[in-house]
């Protein structure tokens, strides 16, 4: 796997929609960058879902990464996180 | 607004009241244009006029109905898919008891479609077909399905998201999956509307409700639309001669007896009849509830789905509220552009954010301006509206105001307000009562407070009524004697004003307001779940 610049991170185009929210837990911390491939961490737990939502960047030129077997953390007794 | 507008600026006023006037909740806000399936159209809650007599008792007249309506819209041929609800989607329906414009009950509804995979043998092969049903359809879970829907009800007690959870359960299994019927796709599959209502009922079920002693009932599907609104000219700048909108004798003359074009239409419907002492708090009789819809904040969208039904998408965080919905018309006629998806994601607590478009409306100055050519024509001169922010905020004393009313926007229903049976129920709601009677002096005489803004029923031309608040005319009832306390806001003693026969541009003729579409046209059934059979999506 190739070593991607943050800039070059724009390329990845998965096509998430992160609805805006308020009010909420915002500690949320940054992930690592995503490669080709939507990491198992955001399985585990919603800040790390979030973590990698707000990371990701818009890209017109990019396939989407793969989400393999990966399932989103879900969590029905949170407001949602802050943008 | 002291000069006169710009042409230009004047179009522009136009455009944005006509683009968002008048549709009670269909389409209102820009995020929620893009999720149909959670935009909630219309909420109605009333008690139950099921089998009730004159007096208003008997049959189900202990009991609220709640109805929540999503999907707006919809055209009944748009097979093959129709309009199955969102099973990553959450619906609600809250309940404050107690005044404080905080849930104390919440009905969540979580939906699941199941993909019963019918394949068919072509050559040697088995080849799964690309429709929802493969045969005439008459049962529940019928075996020519080839989607089943269903759903499972919970119930929270204190805050919707860290409230005590319990499902609710039907009477003798104890089952907690509830069907959905299958959407009207037409007569071939379905048989004629007789037979789909058939068909329709056998998925009202009897629930147990925890911590409540009587069974409710619920049922979840498609309906007619039951919304009564000339839509097309509305948005057409109000294209209605004024002399036309200003007679009685002229209140259906767009309507068609019931025949609109928005009568062709379907919705879903999310209907419950709960028995009101399931609701109501210790010795308040009176509740507020509203409807909401919610996403999960991240949606990861696949690019090489699976097999399945709708396998695009793996939701994953919190729940994202995006839809809102209590008193019809709000976030249309109410709220502005800019702060309708806000409106959406908000809670009735913090509506003090919105306050300024109720105590300031721009409706009635678009009305005028529409109709009339000046922002002053029409607009009732009681700046702040205390008469508005009453009637949505806090419920009017001696009708449908708690006892401690935290000012915000919610539907109010008074329980202890007997129901009336269909044909006696006046169109108008707890005004046009009021107006028949000759006043509040003689409310004795009333035969029927139990309409809208007393929770609203669907006969409640909410539209005319509507109307006929904002451009004034519950100044004209609240006369020079403030005889509807409407000369302020229970609770804000800052917000006074002249709420009075004086203050208000058409005076007497306020009343006479209408959108030239009569809501007591359309038919509707006099059980629950009320709303009519859908329309069929070929006949």
């Amino acid at each position: 796997m190739k070593h991607l610049s943050i800039p070059g991170l724009a390329v990845l185009a998965l096509c998430t929609s992160l609805l805006t929210g308020c009010g909420g837990d915002d500690h949320v911390t940054e992930s690592a960058p995503p490669s080709d491939s939507v990491p198992e961490a955001v399985a585990s737990s919603v800040d790390a879902l979030i973590a990698f939502a707000k990371g990701l960047v818009s890209d017109d030129s990019a396939e989407p990464l793969s989400l393999g077997t990966v399932v989103p953390a879900v969590d029905d007794t949170i407001e949602p996180a802050a943008l | 607004m002291q000069r006169k507008l710009h042409p230009v600026l004047s179009a522009c006023l136009l455009t944005v009241m006509a683009g968002s006037a008048l549709a009670s909740s269909h389409r209102e806000a820009p995020f929620i244009t893009t999720s149909p399936k959670i935009d909630g159209t219309d909420f109605y809650m009333f008690r139950s006029y099921e089998g009730v007599d004159a007096a208003g008792t008997g049959g189900r007249s202990d009991y609220v109905t709640l109805i929540a309506n999503y999907q707006p819209l919809q055209d009944a041929y748009g097979g093959p898919n129709y309009f199955a609800m969102d099973p990553n989607a959450l619906y609600e329906i809250h309940v404050d008891n107690n005044g404080d414009a905080k849930e104390d009950i919440s009905f969540q509804f979580r939906f699941r479609n199941q993909l019963n995979s019918v394949a068919i043998p072509v050559g040697t092969q088995q080849v799964a077909i690309p429709l929802i049903q493969a045969g005439g359809v008459s049962n529940v879970k019928d075996a020519n399905l080839n989607l089943n829907e269903s759903y499972t009800v919970s119930i929270v007690r204190g805050d919707r998201r860290k409230g005590q959870v319990q499902t609710l359960t039907k009477v003798g299994s104890g089952a907690t999956t509830l069907e959905k019927p299958v959407d009207y796709i037409g007569v071939k599959t379905l048989g004629n509307s007789s037979a789909y209502e058939t068909y329709a009922q056998k998925h009202i079920h009897s629930v147990n409700i925890p911590g409540c002693n009587m069974p409710a009932k619920v049922f979840v599907g498609q309906r007619q639309e039951g919304f009564a609104v000339n839509l097309g000219t509305v948005f057409d700048l109000v294209n209605a001669p004024a002399n036309v909108l200003l007679n009685p004798d002229l209140k259906d003359a767009a309507g068609n007896g019931g025949k609109h074009p928005i009568q062709q239409k379907n919705v879903t419907s999310i209907a419950m009849e709960v028995h009101k002492s399931c609701l109501t708090n210790g010795s308040e009789p009176v509740i507020g509830a509203w409807t909401t819809a919610s996403l999960r904040q991240v949606r990861l969208l696949d690019g090489a789905p699976t097999s399945g039904h709708q396998a695009s998408e793996r939701p994953g965080g919190a729940w994202t509220q995006v839809s809102r919905l209590g008193n019809p018309l709000v976030n249309e006629v109410v709220i502005g552009l800019p702060d309708k998806d806000k409106f959406n994601a908000s809670k009735p607590a913090g509506d003090g954010q919105f306050l300024s478009y109720v105590t300031n409306p721009t409706l009635p100055a678009l009305l005028g301006l529409v109709l009339a050519g000046d922002l002053k024509a029409l607009a009732p001169t009681n700046l702040p509206r205390t008469d508005l922010a009453t009637t949505f905020l806090t419920g009017i004393t001696g009708v449908n105001k708690p006892a401690n009313a935290v000012p915000s926007e919610m539907l109010r229903l008074n329980t202890d307000i007997k129901p009336v049976p269909f044909a006696d129920q006046n169109r108008l709601g707890v005004a046009g009562e009021v107006l028949r009677v000759g006043g509040v002096s003689n409310l004795g005489s009333a035969k029927d407070l139990a309409g809208f803004p007393n929770g609203r029923r669907p006969k409640d031309d909410v539209v005319d009524i509507a109307l006929v608040a904002v451009l004034g005319g519950l100044c004209v009832i609240n006369g020079d004697n403030n005889a509807l306390g409407l000369n302020g806001v229970p609770g804000v003693p800052s917000l006074t004003s002249d709420c009075k026969p004086s203050s208000v541009p058409l005076g007497a003729d306020s009343a006479k307001v209408h959108d030239a579409v009569d809501q007591a046209t359309v038919p509707f059934l006099t059980r629950f779940p009320y709303l009519n059979t859908p329309n069929a999506g070929s006949l």
